[in-house]
C-alpha cells in the first residue's frame, strides 16, 4: 500500500541511475589512481607538506590519516568529502521535492483528494527519500568493496557496510531536514537552498573546527561530525553517533508530519502564526 | 439524507483579499449546484475546502454527512482542480492507476469505458495531451470511482465549445445518475445549461441562492432593434421591466429585466428590419446586484 513511495521513486529511477553510476566511476578511478601515488609516496608527503593545515583538512586529510595506506587513501579522497557531500546534496532535493514539490507543481491537489491521509503522504515520502539513499549507498559499498579487491587489501565488509550506512544516514539527516522546512514553509527552492546552505557550513565547521582553538566543541553540531569521526571504514560502526543522525532525522519527521498536518496545502508562502488584524471596514 | 455539502458561516482568508467571508450554503442531494462568480470571487478557495485541501479559520465544513478530512469521506467525492496538474512523464491509463491504487478501489473499467467515450487516448504521455484532453483525463480521474459528490472547478474552462459540450454531456450522464454535482464557472450560460440551482459569490461573499428560474427572471437582457422607421421612444420608456431605452435614428436600444413579453408586443405593432438580443450578461448581472447592495446601504 505503498504508492505514493513506488510512484516517487519511479520518477526519480532515471537520475538515481546516473548518481549511481557517477559514485561508482568515482570510487572505481579512485582505485585506478592509487597505485600512482603509492608509488611516489615520497613526492607527495613533500607536496603535501606544504600545505596549509586548513587545506588539508577540508581535503580530508589530518587526524593522523595517513593518504598511503589504502583505507587512508579511500577515506581522504571520497568518504571524507564528495561521498557525504552527494548525500547531503541529494538528500536536500529530494527532501525539498518531497511535499514542497508536489504543491509548487499543483499535483498535490489531485493526490490529497483521494483517501491518503497527510501522514501517509509524509511517511510514504520520507521512505522514498530513505530507500534511494539507500542504493547511493549500495553504490559505495560496491565501489568501496570494488577498490578493496582491486587493492588487494583486506576491507572488512562490515566496515564497509558501516561507512555506507552513516553515508545514507547523513542523507536521509539532509533530506528530512529539506521535508521539514518544504512542508513548515510550501516552498521547494528555499527549502533546498537553506538546507544547502546548512550542509555546506556544518560540512566546513567539521572539518576546520578542529583547526581552531574553542571551536573544537563546536564540531558536535555537525552532522558531518557524527558521520565520520569515529572512522567507521577502519573501526567500523560507533552506536552512537548512528543514533544521533538517525534520532535527528526522526525528530524533522515528527515535525514535517506536525506542519503538514496543520497547514493547507498548495498555497505557498510562509505562513506565521500571527493573528491577522482585522481591515476596517466601510 | 442529509445535504451532500453544508457550509455554515464559513470564512477563510489569506493573502490580502482573497477568500470567503460567513458563507452560508447547503447542496441538496441530486442536484446540480452552480457556483457562479467572476475570477477571484472565491470559488476555488470554497472549493478546496470541500476537500480539505484547506482548512476554513472559522465555521463548519460539512461533506456528505462528514469532515472532508475524514478519508473515508473524500473516498466517496470526486474532484477536478481549477488548474488540473498532473505527473507530466506518466501515460493516462499510469496516472488513472495511480490515482485508482490511492484510492483503494480500481475503477479501472468505468475509466476505460469514459474515455473511450469522450475519445480520451490513455496510452499517451501527459505532457503530449491538448489543453481539452488535460481536462478529460482530470475529468475521468474525477468520476471513474463512481463518487457520490462531483465537484468541478470550472470544468469547461479554456476548453473549445466541441469538448465543453462533451463536458455538459458528461454532467448531464452523472446527474442522471443520481450524482449530486457542485460546479463553478463564471460563465452564466453554461451555469443556466447546466444547474439546477445558482449560487453566486462576489467578493467572497455569497450573494444569492436561487432557482434559475428566479435568476432568469432578475437577468437583464440587451435589445437593439432596428425599425424600418423610427417608432416613438414613449412607447418602450413606459414598459414594464425596461429601462435605458435610447433611440439613435431607427434603431432602439433597451435593457429588459426579467420578462420580455410585453416588449415584444410593441415591437410586432412596428415593421421590424432586425433584432439583436444579447443574453442576460453575468457582468450585467453582478452590476446589478451590487447597485442593489449599495442602495441597501
Amino acid at each position: 500500500m505503498s504508492y505514493v513511495t513506488l510512484r516517487t521513486l519511479r520518477d526519480r529511477r532515471r537520475s538515481l541511475i546516473w548518481w549511481v553510476v557517477g559514485i561508482l566511476g568515482y570510487m572505481l578511478a579512485i582505485g585506478a589512481v592509487y597505485p600512482i601515488v603509492a608509488e611516489n609516496q615520497e613526492q607527495f608527503e613533500a607536496l603535501l607538506e606544504t600545505y596549509p593545515e586548513g587545506l588539508l583538512a577540508i581535503m580530508g586529510v589530518g587526524d593522523g590519516e595517513s593518504l598511503f595506506d589504502p583505507v587512508g587513501f579511500i577515506q581522504a579522497e571520497a568518504l571524507s568529502w564528495i561521498v557525504p557531500l552527494v548525500f547531503a546534496i541529494y538528500g536536500a532535493v529530494q527532501g525539498a521535492r518531497a511535499v514542497a514539490g508536489e504543491e509548487e507543481d499543483g499535483t498535490i491537489d489531485l493526490v490529497m483528494a483521494t483517501p491518503l491521509t497527510r501522514s501517509g503522504l509524509v511517511w510514504q515520502k520520507l521512505s522514498a527519500l530513505g530507500l534511494a539513499e539507500l542504493v547511493l549507498g549500495a553504490a559505495v559499498f560496491v565501489g568501496v568493496a570494488l577498490d578493496g579487491w582491486l587493492f588487494e587489501v583486506e576491507i572488512p565488509l562490515g566496515n564497509v557496510a558501516a561507512v555506507s550506512l552513516m553515508a545514507v544516514l547523513l542523507g536521509v539527516f539532509f533530506g528530512s531536514l529539506a521535508l521539514a522546512l518544504g512542508a513548515f514553509t510550501g516552498l521547494r527552492g528555499l527549502s533546498i537552498g537553506v538546507v544547502t546552505l546548512v550542509a555546506a557550513g556544518s560540512y566546513l565547521l567539521n572539518s576546520l573546527g578542529g583547526l581552531v582553538e574553542g571551536l573544537e566543541s563546536l564540531k558536535l553540531l555537525s552532522p558531518f561530525y557524527y558521520y565520520d569521526a569515529s572512522n567507521p571504514l577502519r573501526h567500523g560502526l560507533d552506536v552512537q553517533h548512528t543514533l544521533v543522525l538517525a534520532g535527528s532525522a526522526v525528530v524533522f519527521f515528527g515535525l514535517a508530519l506536525l506542519a503538514v498536518r496543520r497547514r493547507d496545502l498548495g498555497v505557498g508562502g510562509i505562513r506565521l502564526p500571527i493573528p491577522r488584524l482585522k481591515r476596517a471596514t466601510g | 439524507m442529509s445535504a451532500p455539502i453544508r457550509l455554515s458561516e464559513v470564512t477563510k482568508s489569506y493573502g490580502k483579499a482573497r477568500g470567503v467571508v460567513g458563507l452560508n450554503l447547503e447542496v441538496q442531494s441530486g442536484e446540480v449546484f452552480g457556483y457562479l462568480g467572476p475570477n477571484g470571487a472565491g470559488k476555488t478557495t470554497t472549493i478546496r475546502m470541500l476537500v480539505d485541501l484547506i482548512r476554513p479559520q472559522s465555521g463548519a465544513v460539512e461533506v456528505l454527512g462528514g469532515s472532508p478530512g475524514d478519508p473515508a469521506i473524500r473516498r466517496r467525492i470526486g474532484y477536478l482542480p481549477g488548474e488540473v496538474e498532473f505527473y507530466e512523464r506518466m501515460t493516462g491509463s499510469d496516472f488513472l492507476t495511480y490515482i485508482g491504487n490511492l484510492r483503494g478501489e480500481g475503477g479501472a473499467a468505468v475509466a476505460r469505458e469514459l474515455s473511450e467515450r469522450i475519445d480520451l487516448d490513455l496510452s499517451r504521455r501527459i505532457s503530449d495531451l491538448s489543453k481539452g484532453n488535460r481536462q478529460k483525463l482530470g475529468l475521468v480521474q474525477a468520476l471513474m470511482h463512481r463518487p457520490e459528490l462531483a465537484v468541478l472547478d470550472e470544468p469547461t474552462s479554456g476548453l473549445d465549445p466541441l469538448v465543453q459540450q462533451e463536458v455538459y454531456r458528461l454532467i448531464d450522464e452523472i446527474r442522471a445518475e443520481g450524482v449530486t454535482i457542485f460546479f463553478s464557472s463564471h460563465v452564466l450560460s453554461e451555469v443556466e445549461r447546466v444547474a439546477d440551482r445558482v449560487g453566486i459569490i462576489r467578493e467572497g461573499r455569497l450573494v444569492e441562492v436561487e432557482k434559475l428560474q428566479a435568476l432568469r427572471q432578475k437577468a437583464v437582457r440587451t435589445f437593439e432593434v432596428v425599425f424600418e422607421d423610427a417608432p416613438d421612444i414613449a412607447e418602450f420608456e413606459s414598459l414594464d421591466g425596461v429601462r435605458s431605452a435610447s433611440l439613435h435614428g431607427n434603431t432602439l436600444h433597451c435593457q429588459v429585466i426579467g420578462s420580455i413579453d410585453e416588449l415584444v408586443k410593441v415591437v410586432a405593432g412596428h415593421t421590424v428590419r432586425n433584432l439583436v438580443s444579447h443574453g442576460a450578461d453575468l457582468e450585467e448581472l453582478f452590476l446589478d446586484y451590487y447597485r442593489g447592495e449599495e442602495g441597501q446601504k
